[in-house]
């Protein structure tokens, strides 16, 4: 049996230790190496963004977390691939909307969940804190798939039509109209 | 917050307001489409919404004297509420409701009942201390309710809430139920995956576990008990740590773990391939044989 | 065909976003000072805009995921009923093939030295996890406690006794939990217990708090 402990091959860091760069910290660096105190220490500084951007995307608390723990396997199965071009926030970011929109099957997926605890969707006992932002939070939870994922992305993520086109597979003009359709549904919701 | 919500909503929707002059009955129609949004707010009163083979929304009921009526939409969303004359009145309205059965439906009320049957759609009520019951299971339901007791029937995917409400639900196949004094009865024998947990409420599993199953029931203090039939085939791990536990299936002692870290029994019962995991902190576990008596 | 309002109403979007030419911007500021109707939508959007932009960036899960991501990270699955590793280990094995090629002898030492990790068992490394996960239920409980206060003149007396209740059975269960914790040291099923109670509460909170 191989030692459980090893992880996927660094990379960055084949052979000696290379000099990291600038952007990849330490934390990152030793994470990348194999880690697993230092990716703890990625998780619990990031998993707050990740976690809001995956609900916010799926609209749904259960399918969030499920997001947000595959968000952070992909992190660590391809730590070695991020060579610090961008921030590592904006690396895994980029990489949470990957993992949510790429997944077109979130349905079959929830059933076939066999994670340990689950907890009943309390998500939204933390939304709770703030009544006003809980009312445009179920609003936009509410959204049909495509629309809320554009608002998302266009409105509160600030990504721009062209990259989010590519990131859904539509057109531009689609992604207009999408983020058309939620503004309205969303205001119509919020009277 | 709620009557604030009311309020605003009630300015812009499209409807008709009536005159305040005693109790009345009330009928509205609307053309909507087969999964048409559909949000009521009823606070005081009883809310009835029964799904139907037709596309449109029929809203009959009676409102108390100097209440008002909000109903309007069409088939991007539908919004009606009874807005009361006096915010501390209690006089309960009560609504009914014919919604296409694919409707997503969204109810809150503070005392009043909410009951639906056949909507198939989806399904968010919320009540303070009213009760609430559901039939014809709706694909995805939340209920919640503060102290009313809460029986639903669950469809694909099933949240149920309550502070101390009692919780009954059947079916389902991803279900998750928590509260903190109500006790709990989930009966089904065809879920994927349920949780049921509770503070100090009682939790009571009545069923099969199919295989490939998951069923989690966790409870600080309340007592669970877990009815299943002899042929139960399942890996069994149940910890507590002041409770006792009473075992139908096997001889197996309560073994001490470690560091004070409490107690445990795991095994497996039948040709496992289903898992059943209690957890208490001092609530008794009871593992039964459908159909045995229970001793206490 | 579309009126004035419906085709000033679909250009909303491109105005507020600053994307229309100075004529047509021109336009639809005219036809807004003589149009309520338009004016309101205008206004409601932009304050949907600016809400949106406003909300915060980062939201807790409610529970905490590392445990379930840790034993998914290409660990050997501990001997515990309910808990399956089925999607890691095919890569697992993958992934060590490569590590044995591609990594330096002084590499491979230093990871073979690093103690295997159980991750629903007990460990040195549980203790600061349960601290960093209580310390934060803890805070949010005292934010939402905080704005429960503000609400609780609000409620009907008998859901004031309601919620008061159930809050005192809750308090009861984390003290308990938290004192076996602190006998006992570092226990996941009695972590879990607590994280459970711990929900409750911030439920319970934030429903009585939106009443």
């Amino acid at each position: 049996m191989s030692n459980p402990a090893l992880p996927f091959p660094p990379r960055a860091f084949s052979g000696r230790r290379a000099v990291p760069a600038p952007r990849v910290t330490d934390t990152v660096a030793r994470a990348a190496a194999g880690d697993r105190a230092a990716f703890e220490t990625l998780y619990r500084e990031h998993a707050g963004r990740v976690y809001a951007l995956c609900l916010r995307l799926a609209g749904d608390a259960a399918r969030a977390e499920d997001y947000t723990q595959d968000v952070f396997v992909r992190a660590w199965e391809r730590l070695g691939s991020f060579r610090g071009e961008a921030a590592f926030s904006s690396w895994l970011h980029r990489l949470a909307v990957n993992v949510v929109l790429q997944d077109r099957r979130a349905e079959r997926r929830r059933l076939r969940r066999v994670e340990p605890t689950d907890d009943l969707g309390a998500a939204p006992a933390r939304r709770d804190r703030i009544a006003a932002r809980l009312d445009l939070e179920t609003a936009i939870a509410a959204l049909p798939d495509a629309a809320r994922q554009v608002f998302v992305l266009y409105d509160i993520e600030g990504y721009g039509h062209a990259e989010i086109g590519g990131l859904l597979g539509i057109a531009e003009g689609t992604s207009k109209a999408h983020l058309h359709r939620a503004r309205r549904l969303l205001r119509e919701a919020l009277e | 917050m709620l009557r604030i919500a009311l309020i605003t909503v009630s300015c812009l929707l499209v409807g008709h307001a009536l005159p305040a002059a005693g109790q009345q009955r009330v009928e509205r129609r609307l053309a909507v489409g087969e999964r048409t949004p559909i949000r009521v707010h009823n606070l005081t009163g009883s809310t009835t919404v029964r799904g139907w083979a037709h596309d449109s929304v029929v809203l009959t009921g009676a409102l108390p004297a100097g209440a008002t009526l909000y109903f309007g939409g069409g088939a991007a969303g539908v919004k009606g509420g009874v807005e009361l004359a006096d915010p501390a009145d209690t006089v309960p309205a009560h609504l009914e409701l014919r919604v296409p059965r694919g409707a997503r439906v969204w109810i809150k009320s503070a005392s009043g009942d909410i009951t639906v049957e056949g909507v198939a759609g989806g399904l968010d009520v919320y009540t303070v201390s009213g009760r609430v019951s559901v039939r014809g299971a709706a694909a995805e339901l939340t209920a919640e309710s503060m102290d009313g007791a809460v029986t639903v029937e669950a469809g694909r995917w099933a949240r149920v809430k309550t502070a101390s409400g009692a919780i009954a639900v059947t079916g389902g196949e991803d279900v998750g139920v928590a509260t903190v004094t109500g006790t709990v009865t989930y009966a089904a024998d065809a879920f994927r995956r349920a949780r049921v947990e509770s503070v100090s409420g009682d939790l009571t599993f009545r069923g099969a576990l199919p295989r490939g199953s998951r069923l989690e029931l966790e409870s600080h203090g309340g007592q669970v008990t877990v009815e299943v039939p002899a042929a139960l085939s399942a890996e069994v791990a149940i910890t507590t740590f002041q409770g006792e536990v009473r075992n139908a299936f096997g001889s197996q002692a309560l073994r001490s773990l470690p560091d004070q870290r409490g107690r445990a029994l795991e095994f497996t019962a039948g040709a496992g391939g289903a898992d059943l995991i209690v957890r208490t902190f001092k609530g008794d576990v009871r593992i039964l044989r459908a159909g045995a008596k229970a001793s206490r | 065909m579309m009126n004035d309002c419906e085709r000033i109403g679909l250009r909303l979007d491109d105005y507020l976003g600053g994307m229309l030419s100075a004529g047509a911007r021109a336009e639809v500021e005219r036809h807004l000072e003589t149009c309520s109707a338009c004016a309101r939508d205008a206004e409601t959007l932009r304050r949907l805009l600016a809400d949106a932009r406003a909300l915060p960036r980062s939201i807790a899960p409610p529970r905490d995921l590392w445990y379930a991501i840790d034993a998914r990270l290409g660990e050997q699955a501990p001997a515990r009923p309910g808990v399956r590793f089925i999607r890691v280990r095919p890569r697992l094995l993958a992934a060590a093939a490569v590590v044995l090629v591609a990594v330096t002898a002084a590499l491979t030492m230093q990871l073979a030295r690093r103690p295997i990790q159980a991750p629903l068992a007990a460990g040195p490394a549980a203790a600061p996890r349960y601290a960093a996960v209580a310390a934060d239920y803890a805070a949010a409980v005292r934010e939402l406690e905080a704005r429960f206060v503000h609400s609780y003149d609000r409620l009907p007396p008998e859901t004031r006794a309601v919620v008061s209740r159930n809050l005192a059975v809750i308090d009861t269960a984390i003290a308990e939990a938290r004192a076996a914790l602190a006998a006992a040291g570092p226990n996941p099923d009695l972590e879990t217990l607590l994280w459970t109670s711990y929900r409750a509460k911030l439920d319970l909170l934030g429903r009585a708090t939106k009443l």
